[in-house]
């Protein structure tokens, strides 16, 4: 069964366009498809040319080299240059990936969730780092105040003593003038909790005095006076 | 073959097409047309139109190409008509 056949078609019925497709062709495809073209083609030559589509519309070209067979899904180059083809030895710009910074050397800050406390001044972001010299380890200022958080739930204070010392040392580290030593820090807090309980001792009521009659008890019988 | 026929198009205008020529494929017992409004796409290459032609009431309509897989042999015939084959 032949591909195709050719049929006549009759200029004088009335012709309606309701749809079509579009393909881009060499003028000599065109001269082709329909043979004696090339006559008509001459004929027109001192015409002026043809407008261009004014819109830069995609209209896909006929592929001459592609199989009979093989669907052709091309838009526009099909007869100018080809593809370039890439070099596998030029390395593709997408895959220059530049590796992850991984500074090994700079400690992980690992944030501290803070346990609320009112009015305590927050710790700045750019807060200083404060040096321990007694591991000449660096720690930020986040693990600093953790650290005194620390410190200051072991003492044996009340709420509102370590309340103020919290807000003592944030402030401190807030202002940067803070305390570099931890160790001198602990010191100073367990120094502090011993004032305290000084101070405790101080205030502690006298030795307990004899209670007072019940005066549910009603009055006290005098034997004497009842002989 | 005519160069050029006088059509209505989808808006009701009048347009003049040329008619560079209109086949059947069996496999398909359809008819089908090639025209051109003699345009040049951006790539200068010549925009060739292609519907397919049905005949009633002693009208031509020509009506868009319903399937990818009747553009592909529409295209193949094509090829072979510029090759010089008509299998």
């Amino acid at each position: 069964m032949p591909a195709y056949n050719y049929i006549e078609f009759n200029p004088n019925i009335p012709t309606v366009i309701t749809g079509d497709k579009i393909i881009a062709l060499q003028q000599s495809g065109k001269d082709k498809i329909r043979p004696g073209y090339a006559n008509f083609l001459a004929s027109k030559s001192a015409a002026p040319a043809a407008p261009a589509s004014p819109a830069l519309e995609e209209v896909e070209s006929l592929d001459l080299n592609a199989p009979a067979n093989v669907t052709p899904v091309i838009n526009g180059a099909d007869f100018q240059q080809p593809p370039a083809e890439l070099d596998p030895k030029t390395p593709l710009e997408t895959a220059m990936v530049e590796p992850f910074n991984v500074d090994t050397a700079a400690p992980v800050q690992t944030p501290v969730t803070q346990p609320p406390v009112d009015a305590v001044p927050s710790v700045p972001a750019e807060a200083p780092v404060v040096s321990a010299p007694s591991n000449n380890q660096k720690i930020s200022a986040v693990e600093f105040v953790s650290q005194v958080d620390k410190l200051v739930d072991m003492a044996d204070f009340d709420e509102a003593s370590k309340n103020l010392i919290r807000n003592h040392i944030r402030g401190d580290v807030a202002t940067a003038s803070i305390v570099n030593d931890l160790n001198t820090l602990k010191l100073e807090i367990f120094d502090v909790s011993k004032q305290v309980q000084t101070v405790r001792s101080n205030i502690a009521p006298a030795p307990s005095q004899a209670p007072q009659a019940n005066a549910q008890e009603g009055p006290t019988l005098n034997y004497s006076q009842a002989a | 073959m005519p160069d050029k026929v006088k059509a209505t198009n989808e808006a009701g205008e009048s347009v003049e097409i040329e008619v560079l020529a209109a086949f059947t494929i069996p496999d398909f017992s359809r008819n089908y047309v090639i025209y051109s409004y003699n345009e040049t796409d951006p790539n200068g290459l010549a925009k060739l139109h292609v519907s397919q032609l049905t005949e009633q009431d002693g009208k031509y309509t020509l009506a868009n190409i319903e399937t990818d897989d009747e553009w592909t042999r529409i295209k193949n015939v094509m090829r072979e008509m510029i090759t010089g084959g008509n299998a």
